[in-house]
């Protein structure tokens, strides 16, 4: 099934993407970044904060504050178009209405002294201004619908503060998905979320990607949701991508030791009191260009003071690293 | 072996002013923390468990119910509580960054329980803030930085010393790794858990993430609406849960596991007629209408009034029986160390 996927051409793609901020130009946030999304798919891209997982996404919308910039070469395709070279003017008429995005509070990007159903309405009218009045409110009222909010006339006229956390990050879904957008970018939009809430909050995207047929990037820092509900993930670690590969194979058998220190930190159902989780510890200093997770690798060898290729392993999966994983537990075993 | 316990709290009732109503809190809560043990209290948003670490800890004063430290019953203005108990009860906060003065230094930070209980000389409190120090893990360069300069995970470090410089017996931790990306979640449980052996503390973690509270506890507080609902021995609790909450909060949380779980769509509602060829399921959204309006008609706050021994999970639960809106809920004791709420377990 996910072969057949790869035969599509990508919907989105990431190119050589480089970004820095002007108070410090020469600390690359995101450095040669590569990825395509394609239709229909649900990628998770995970990483610890600071690692530049957010940046990116919010480049792809042009979001980010204006003292950033890109480095020449980096390229975000869409359709035949850089999105990062678009004019504001170009840009609107894609953010929003064919990708959309998602934050992490939803209470913050409200507005506090306007009704649910108006704000959800104002998003549907901006970009199909043919609409009529009567139309648009069918409309938000089957969006209210589609993320499962009961009594959609009652909850049409509530503001956001008489809300609870779970129910208005429906509304910024419902808001986001109303211009019916091709791609749906989810900042850690569970992160602020209670466990039954963010179960129920990923259940809905899971079922709203499947039946609208719409691309999702996943943006979090917690490795059991992306495990569970992603195709394919992709690692970030200060700023450049160590792994990607489809889900099952990056948690069965993790390539890079920043993979497999991950997931040993997440805490398990078998652990109890007396076992200690694994932490990621400073070993040795950062060499000045080398590969990023030197300083905290267990494994590390003096060949990692070169910065390593992006290796080609199976089908789909990339790691950045001189000695990935499975080479190694083949070398112990002769 | 009878212990006797550190932290006694009984009949503890919270309640806040809304809008010229009064909304209840956390209603009647009773429980207790021993010596050196780690005490879970487990909830959704909004059901109570900061209300009662805020109450503990007497920074909320609107309380009725008493609270015993050691016996002796701390008064609810904190002016006039024994100075010990001030001493001897700290807390962790949930946000590193808001809960570190961004004016201070960190040695000013760590330091300033010392001068506040006026613990030791200058020399001894420049000694004991080296220690912690070094008991979190951060080096002698980090004591003329500022709050801003640290990162996530070292901030509530800090924090962890501050609360630990006045040689505390129970410690407070308010979510402390919500926060916090999860190599430095494990890094700071795994201190918790150092500390908590090096110098005999007892913890009331509070937290709504199951996975972590089993790594860390002795003993499951579960928490609906402002009531304990369960309770009992973490390893009880997670093998055997009872409550129907509970098993909707297990059942929800997310686990990493190397067997991926394949997503499968809820498959449709089969149409099931009867022998008199009867639409079954018409009958069952029928008497699941008549429910919901039942339900309805007795509002929440009004059965807060009418009667406040019914269940807590009432509106939610998925399993529930027409007699459950109708009877006061006890609790039953299961086991020794495992005790529920619900009308529906026998």
């Amino acid at each position: 099934m996910i072969d057949l996927k790869y035969k599509h051409r990508a919907l989105l793609e990431v190119k050589n993407f480089t970004f820095s901020f002007s108070n410090n130009p020469h600390q690359k946030v995101v450095d040669l970044i590569d990825f395509s999304l394609y239709p229909n798919e649900f990628i998770g891209i995970i990483g610890e904060s600071g690692s530049g997982k957010s940046v990116t996404a919010k480049a792809i919308l042009q979001l980010n504050s204006p003292n950033g910039k890109a480095f020449e070469g980096s390229k975000i395709i869409y359709g035949n178009q850089n999105l990062l070279t678009l004019s504001e003017e170009s840009i609107r008429k894609i953010r929003g209405r064919e990708i959309s995005i998602v934050f992490q509070d939803p209470m913050t990007y409200l507005n506090p002294t306007a009704p649910i159903g108006k704000q959800i309405e104002e998003s549907i009218r901006l970009h199909f201004p043919h609409t009529t009045s009567s139309e648009s409110y069918l409309k938000t009222l089957e969006y209210l619908r589609l993320v499962e909010l009961d009594d959609q006339k009652r909850i049409y006229k509530k503001y956001p503060h008489e809300l609870s956390g779970g129910m208005r990050q429906r509304v910024m879904i419902a808001i986001a998905l109303a211009p019916n957008p091709r791609i749906f970018i989810a900042d850690e939009i569970t992160t602020a979320l209670d466990v039954t809430i963010q179960h129920e909050i990923l259940l809905l995207l899971k079922k709203l990607q499947k039946t609208l047929a719409m691309s999702v990037i996943f943006i979090t820092h917690d490795l059991s949701i992306v495990s569970n509900f992603a195709d394919r993930i992709i690692v970030m670690y200060k700023g450049k991508i160590v792994e990607t590969g489809n889900s099952e194979d990056v948690c069965k058998k993790p390539l890079h030791p920043y993979t497999q220190a991950l997931i040993d930190s997440t805490p398990t159902m078998e652990m109890d009191k007396n076992s200690y989780l694994a932490t990621i510890e400073i070993l040795r200093d950062t060499p000045p260009s080398g590969c990023p997770f030197y300083n905290r690798c267990t494994f590390a060898q003096h060949r990692c003071k070169i910065l390593p290729p992006l290796k080609k392993m199976g089908s789909n999966n990339e790691v950045l690293c001189h000695f990935p994983l499975i080479e190694k537990k083949e070398v112990t075993l002769c | 072996m009878l212990k006797k316990p550190l932290l006694k709290v009984e009949n503890l009732t919270v309640s806040h002013k809304q809008n010229g109503s009064i909304f209840l809190a956390v209603s009647e809560v009773c429980f207790e923390i021993f010596e050196g043990e780690t005490l879970a209290l487990i909830g959704e948003s909004g059901c109570g468990k900061s209300s009662i670490a805020k109450s503990i800890l007497g920074i909320f004063s609107q309380y009725t119910g008493s609270i015993y430290y050691k016996g002796v019953k701390i008064a609810k203005n904190r002016q006039k509580a024994p100075p010990f108990v001030k001493q001897e009860i700290q807390m962790i906060f949930q946000d590193p960054y808001s809960s570190l003065s961004p004016r201070m230094t960190i040695e000013e930070i760590i330091k300033e329980p010392l001068l506040i209980y006026k613990i030791g000389d200058k020399t001894s409190q420049n000694q004991r803030v080296n220690e912690l120090l070094e008991a979190i893990g951060l080096n002698d360069g980090y004591k003329r930085r500022f709050p801003h300069e640290l990162s996530g995970g070292e901030r509530q470090r800090v924090s962890i010393a501050r609360a630990l410089a006045s040689n505390p017996k129970l410690l407070v931790c308010d979510e402390p790794t919500h926060a916090l990306d999860m190599p430095i979640q494990a890094s700071i449980i795994n201190l918790l858990k150092d500390l908590q052996a090096k110098y005999h503390l007892s913890l009331l973690f509070i937290s709504h993430n199951l996975i972590l509270v089993k790594n860390l506890s002795d003993r499951c507080l579960v928490m609906v609406n402002g009531k304990i609902v369960e309770q009992g021995c973490s390893t009880s609790i997670y093998k055997r849960p009872l409550h129907p909450f509970t098993k909707k909060l297990l059942s929800s949380t997310l686990v990493f596991s190397k067997k991926l779980p394949v997503f499968t769509e809820p498959a449709e509602e089969v149409v099931k007629k009867g022998p008199l060829g009867i639409d079954s399921a018409a009958i069952y959204s029928y008497i699941q209408g008549v429910l919901k309006n039942r339900f309805v008609f007795y509002k929440k706050k009004e059965i807060e009034t009418k009667n406040p021994h019914i269940c807590p999970y009432l509106e939610k639960c998925p399993s529930k029986e027409f007699s459950c809106a109708n009877k006061n809920v006890l609790e039953k004791q299961i086991s020794k160390t495992h005790k529920v709420s619900c009308l529906l377990v026998d």
